[in-house]
C-alpha cells in the first residue's frame, strides 16, 4: 500500500489548512453560497437532502486497517455512527456538519486520507480492481499507476475548472473488473512482447443521462508517456467541451460530437509537442511507486483442498460462504475473501463503526492489516491464508458481514438515492432491501447464480444501472416514484448497456418484477448459463411478455 | 484606476490603468488618450488593427477564442489578458499555459474578469503573472490578505510554467524501509 513521504503528507496538511480558511471566510460572509460551493465539493463536501456529506477519498480502494478506524471514529464523533461505501470505492459520511468538516479533514490527514477531489469538476478519484496486486488473471498491478496519476491529478493547476467531472478507471487484468469502458479515460495496463509496461487508453464512456461505452483512443502508449497523454486529453477537453448545457458537458459528448478521428488529431497535436517534456515519468519514479506495492510476506503454503473439503462438509453454512464469498489468490495457500455489505434490510455498502472497527481487527489478525473496497459497495480481505478461512469466517458471521450472496441478486449496487441524495428522483435503498426480502431463500439465490442488479435513484447512475444485467432506475412521473426496468447490460472487457424493457413500475411491484424476470431465466435456460447469458441468447422479447403479462404463445403458455 | 496583483519579482499588489474594450465597435483611442492608459481590445477588432496600434495595445480573448491566431505576433504583444466570465469558466487556464509553452510568449499575461482569490494559486502556477480581480470585489485589506493563497502549496505534484520539472524531477523521493512492510 501507499506509503505518504513528508512531501504527500505535507500537501494534504496544507489542503486541510486552505480549506479551513476557505470555511472560515464563507461563515464571516467573505465568500458567497456559490463561491464557496465550488471549493467545498472539490473537498468532497456536498450539501445534501437532509445534511451535508462528505465524501472521503479511498484511493483506488485501498485501506489500512489503522485508516478504517479513524472513519469509524468519525462517524462516532461527527456522523451518526455509519459509513457508506460507494460505486467508485470512496466512503461517504452522510451527517456531518459543515462547520466540523476542515476538523474531520485534518483527523483524516494524520492517517494519510483525505477528500481531495472527491467531487466537483475536476479530475476524481483514480479506481482499479478491487482484486489488484492478487488476482490469478492479472497482468500488471494497475496500483502504482493509479498512485501515479492520482499525484499528477491532485492539484493539477490547468483542470480544476472543467466543464464537467472527470474520471479515470484503470486495469491491469484479463478480465476487466474496473469497468474501465465506462470511464472518461478507462487505461488498460500490460506488457508488450518485449516485456515493457504499455497503455490502451479509452476515452469517452460513462454511464448517466446518455450512457456510452468508451472507444480505443491510442493502443501501447509507453509507460513513461502516460501523464503526457492523459494531459493532452484533458487539455483538448478543458478547452473544447461544452459549458452551455450540463447535460451535454462531459468528454463522451465531445468524443462523438468531433468523431473519434478528429478527437484523436486534436490530443495528438498537443501530445507530440509534450512528449519530450519533462513530465516523462522517469525510471526511479516508477520503481519508487512499485516497491510500495511490493508483496507482502506472503508465507510457503500449499493450498488445502482436503481441509476446505472437511469444513464443508462438517461446518453448517461455511459451505455457502466459501462458495460464493471467497475468490482464488495468484499465491496458493491463500484466497481472496469478500466481505458482503448487503444482509437483507440494510442499506447496501453501509457499514457501522462497531463494523468497522471489528473488520479492522480482523484485516489485522487475517490480511496484513489491509482491505480494498470494491465498486460493488464491499470489502475485500485480499490474502488470507486459506487455513485461517474458517476462523474468519466464524468472526465475521455475528458481524453480519458474512452474507453468502457475492455476485448473487442480493449482493446488488445500490445509490443512496432518494433517501438522502437530493439529485435523486426515487428512493433507491427501500426497493434494494424490499428485492432482498422476496429473495430469502438461499437455496433459490444459488440456483439462480451469477446475476448483477444496480439501482439508481435518478439518470446520473451512481448505481450503475445501465451495466447491470439487470437494471433499476428511478424516474419521476407526476410526482410519484417509478421504476424503469432495463435488461442485458454488462460491465467488463463486453461493456454494454442495457435496454429498457417497458413501462415503469411502482415501487411495490418491483420484487414481482425481478421474480418474474428470473422466472423466465430458469424456464428457458440452458446447462451452464447465466442469467446474462440467457438473456442474449433469448433476448428481450420473452421477459417482456412475461413481466407485463402479455398473451403468451401456445408454446410459451405450455411452460407456464 | 484598479487594483491588480502582480506576481512578479514577487506577489505585491499595484494600481493600473488598463482599461479593456469590452464592446469591439468603439472606436480606437486618440494618441493622446492612450499615453497614460494601457487600452486592451477584444481579439477581432486587435487582428484589424494597424500594426503600430497593435504593438501598443493590448489584445483580450474570451474562452472559445483560438490563442493560435496570436502567433505571428508573440514577439511584439506587450500584453495578453484572458477573460473568466465565471471563475468555474476554466478555459483561461489551458489558453494561458498554450500561450507560454507552445507560443512562447513572454510578456504580461494577465487575467481579468471573475477573478478570485481562491483561483490565484493555480493561475499563477499557469503562467498568469498579473491577476485582475473584478473592480471593488476586495478592500485593500483583503487584497492585501489575499496574496497569501499564492503560497498555499510548498511543493505540488506537477510542474508549472514556470517551473516544468513535476516533483519527481525536482527532489529525491527514496522509498523508506517501511514501506517494504506492512503497519501493524
Amino acid at each position: 500500500m501507499y506509503r505518504y513521504d513528508a512531501y504527500d503528507q505535507q500537501l494534504v496538511d496544507e489542503r486541510v489548512t486552505q480549506f479551513r480558511d476557505q470555511t472560515r471566510r464563507y461563515l464571516a460572509g467573505e465568500l458567497s453560497e456559490d463561491e464557496f460551493r465550488i471549493l467545498r465539493l472539490q473537498n468532497g463536501l456536498y450539501v445534501q437532502r437532509h445534511a451535508p456529506m462528505l465524501r472521503v477519498a479511498i484511493p483506488y480502494g485501498q485501506l489500512s486497517s489503522r485508516q478504517l478506524r479513524t472513519l469509524a471514529d468519525l462517524a462516532v464523533r461527527y456522523d451518526k455512527g455509519y459509513g457508506h461505501f460507494t460505486t467508485r470505492q470512496n466512503i461517504q459520511f452522510n451527517w456531518p456538519k459543515l462547520e466540523d468538516v476542515p476538523e474531520m479533514l485534518a483527523e483524516l490527514a494524520t492517517v494519510q486520507m483525505h477528500a481531495i477531489q472527491t467531487s466537483g469538476n475536476c479530475i476524481r478519484n483514480i479506481t482499479a480492481d478491487a482484486y489488484a496486486g492478487v488476482a490469478a488473471d492479472e497482468g500488471v498491478d494497475p496500483r502504482p499507476w493509479c498512485e501515479l496519476l492520482r499525484q499528477w491529478s491532485s492539484f493539477h493547476p490547468e483542470f480544476a475548472y472543467l466543464p464537467r467531472k472527470f474520471k479515470i478507471a484503470v486495469n491491469g487484468a484479463r478480465e476487466d473488473r474496473a469497468v474501465i469502458l465506462a470511464h472518461d479515460i478507462g487505461l488498460s495496463v500490460y506488457r508488450d512482447p518485449a516485456g515493457l509496461p504499455v497503455f490502451d487508453v479509452f476515452v469517452g464512456g460513462g454511464l448517466g443521462r446518455t450512457p456510452m461505452i468508451g472507444e480505443c483512443l491510442a493502443k501501447a502508449i509507453p509507460a513513461a508517456q502516460i501523464l503526457n497523454y492523459c494531459e493532452a486529453i484533458l487539455r483538448v477537453y478543458n478547452l473544447h467541451g461544452r459549458r452551455d448545457n450540463l447535460y451535454k458537458a462531459r468528454i463522451k459528448i465531445l468524443v462523438k460530437a468531433l468523431g473519434l478521428e478528429a478527437f484523436r488529431a486534436e490530443v495528438d497535436a498537443v501530445f507530440q509537442e509534450i512528449k519530450d517534456g519533462p513530465a516523462q515519468v522517469t525510471e526511479a519514479e516508477l520503481a519508487r511507486l512499485a516497491a510500495h506495492f511490493d508483496d507482502p510476506a506472503y508465507e510457503a503454503l500449499s493450498d488445502e483442498p482436503a481441509l476446505l473439503a472437511e469444513w464443508m462438509a462438517h461446518e453448517p453454512g461455511f459451505k455457502g460462504w466459501y462458495r460464493r464469498n471467497v475468490k482464488a489468490h495468484k499465491k496458493p495457500g491463500y484466497a481472496i475473501v469478500v466481505l458482503s455489505l448487503k444482509p437483507n434490510g440494510v442499506a447496501p455498502g453501509d457499514l457501522t463503526a462497531l463494523q468497522m472497527n471489528a473488520v479492522a481487527d480482523l484485516a489485522d489478525a487475517y490480511s496484513f492489516g489491509e482491505l480494498r473496497v470494491a465498486h460493488e459497495q464491499n470489502l475485500v480481505l485480499a490474502d488470507v491464508r486459506q487455513k485461517d478461512l474458517l476462523s474468519l469466517w466464524k468472526a465475521l458471521v455475528p458481524l453480519g458481514v458474512a452474507t453468502p450472496n457475492i455476485g448473487l441478486l442480493t449482493d446488488l449496487i445500490s445509490c443512496p438515492g432518494g433517501d438522502f441524495c437530493s439529485l435523486a428522483n426515487a428512493r433507491s435503498i427501500p426497493v434494494a432491501n424490499a428485492i432482498q426480502d422476496r429473495f430469502e431463500d438461499m437455496d433459490y439465490l444459488f440456483d439462480v447464480g451469477d446475476i448483477e442488479l444496480n439501482i439508481s435513484g435518478c439518470m446520473n447512475a451512481c448505481g450503475h444501472h445501465h451495466v447491470g444485467h439487470i437494471g433499476i432506475l428511478g424516474v419521476d412521473k407526476n410526482g410519484s416514484e417509478f421504476y424503469q426496468v432495463t435488461l442485458g447490460g454488462r460491465q467488463g472487457t463486453q461493456t454494454r448497456i442495457g435496454k429498457v424493457i417497458g413501462p415503469s413500475f411502482a415501487a411495490d411491484e418491483m420484487p414481482e418484477v425481478i421474480a418474474r424476470l428470473l422466472a423466465v431465466y430458469v424456464r428457458e435456460r440452458h446447462e451452464g448459463e447465466r442469467f446474462i447469458d440467457t438473456v442474449d441468447r433469448i433476448g428481450l422479447p420473452p421477459f417482456k411478455a412475461h413481466v407485463y403479462g402479455e398473451k403468451t404463445t401456445a408454446r410459451e403458455s405450455r411452460h407456464v | 484606476m484598479s487594483d491588480v496583483i502582480r506576481l512578479f519579482p514577487s506577489p505585491r499588489i499595484d494600481s493600473d490603468a488598463t482599461v479593456f474594450v469590452m464592446n469591439p465597435d468603439e472606436p480606437p483611442p486618440a494618441p493622446h488618450e492612450s499615453e497614460n492608459a494601457q487600452w486592451v481590445w477584444p481579439l477581432e477588432a486587435w487582428l484589424t488593427m494597424d500594426p503600430l496600434l497593435q504593438r501598443q495595445c493590448g489584445v483580450w480573448l474570451s474562452g472559445e477564442q483560438d490563442v493560435s491566431l496570436l502567433a505571428p505576433f508573440i514577439d511584439t504583444l506587450p500584453l495578453v489578458a484572458l477573460h473568466f466570465p465565471a471563475f468555474k469558466d476554466g478555459r483561461g487556464y489551458s489558453q494561458a499555459v498554450l500561450l507560454r509553452q507552445r507560443y512562447g510568449f513572454k510578456g504580461e499575461l494577465r487575467a481579468f474578469g471573475e477573478v478570485l482569490r481562491d483561483q490565484f494559486y493555480y493561475m499563477a502556477r499557469c503562467g498568469f503573472d498579473v491577476l485582475q480581480p473584478p473592480e471593488g470585489r476586495y478592500s485593500p485589506e483583503k487584497q492585501q490578505e489575499a496574496l497569501k493563497s499564492l503560497e498555499d502549496f510548498t511543493e505540488p505534484y506537477q510542474g508549472s510554467v514556470r517551473i516544468p520539472e513535476p516533483l519527481f524531477r525536482r527532489v529525491a523521493r527514496p522509498v523508506p524501509l517501511d514501506a517494504l512492510t506492512t503497519e501493524a
